[in-house]
């Protein structure tokens, strides 16, 4: 029987937060396993044209900008 | 107001032929703050954390007892760090280890009671990783740096087992080798979410 405690870490899907006014550096709520875009997974450290994220612990950093009304969201442990 | 360390842990070793054993050790180790240095907000930093703490010897048939902080008082957290426990015998030689996570609220913890922490997933959760699959483009046949969890194809997860015109993928028996039911074309991107 598998047991999920409500009062540990989870793997959960989860908005992030701008640091600041920034649109390239966001915060999630846990330690993050992989960033989503506007729904889509953000393959890491990749270089532009191609659309990435470096990731650090929770911190995000995008290596574009993203536009009003997009999201970043994390698949994350919180 | 400084937080106390609110777990009184205790641990009766005795032998399998039913003697007290006498004279063997706990080893305790503070795991899973990552690169964070892990504290007690507004207490203290914690300045032995993930090096291994004996206790004891055990003396006769008195347990041995520790006194530690709660995993959902240390940040990184609530709960994000765990204990290794280690059972040693009189020679400091480790006989098992298990991982667990106290809350600070639970006061007096017999080891012989306490409910091993393996997480819900069955494994140490930052293992997983949204990482490249390698394979040539264009391909089928895509091999993931660990055991699959999911493949997404630019971006995109997608589901397993599915007959075309769904895009789908099978996994093969050694969990890493994922073929699609159809073809990518050059500049696609092949990812998984793996162990």
């Amino acid at each position: 029987m598998l047991f999920v405690s409500s009062l540990f870490p989870r793997l959960q899907v989860l908005p992030c937060v701008a640091l600041g006014s920034s649109v390239r550096v966001f915060t999630a709520p846990g330690y993050v396993i992989a960033v989503l875009y506007n729904g889509i997974l953000l393959r890491p450290n990749q270089a532009p044209p191609f659309l990435s994220c470096s990731i650090v612990g929770n911190l995000i950093n995008l290596n574009f900008s993203i536009e009003s009304g997009d999201n970043i969201y994390a698949l994350c442990v919180a | 107001m400084p937080t106390a360390p609110g777990v009184t842990l205790t641990a009766n070793l005795a032998s399998i032929i039913g003697e007290t054993e006498g004279g063997g050790y706990l080893r305790i180790t503070l795991c899973g703050s990552g690169p964070v240095i892990p504290v007690v907000a507004g207490t203290c930093v914690l300045e032995d954390a993930t090096i291994p703490q004996y206790v004891g010897p055990q003396v006769g048939s008195t347990p041995i007892q520790a006194i530690l902080f709660g995993n959902d008082v240390i940040t990184p957290g609530p709960n994000t760090t765990f204990y290794e426990i280690a059972v040693l015998d009189s020679n400091k030689d480790v006989i098992q280890a298990g991982l667990y996570q106290f809350l600070n609220s639970a006061g007096a913890v017999d080891l012989s009671s306490a409910t091993p922490y393996i997480g819900p997933y069955g494994f140490y959760l930052p293992l997983l990783a949204y990482l490249a699959c390698s394979g040539a483009f264009p391909g089928t046949v895509y091999v993931a740096p660990g055991p699959v969890i999911a493949i997404a194809y630019n971006g995109e997860l997608l589901p397993r087992g599915l007959a075309f015109p769904i895009l789908s993928y099978t996994l093969a028996p050694d969990q890493v080798t994922a073929t699609l039911n159809f073809n990518t074309e050059a500049g696609d991107q092949v990812d998984a979410l793996c162990i």
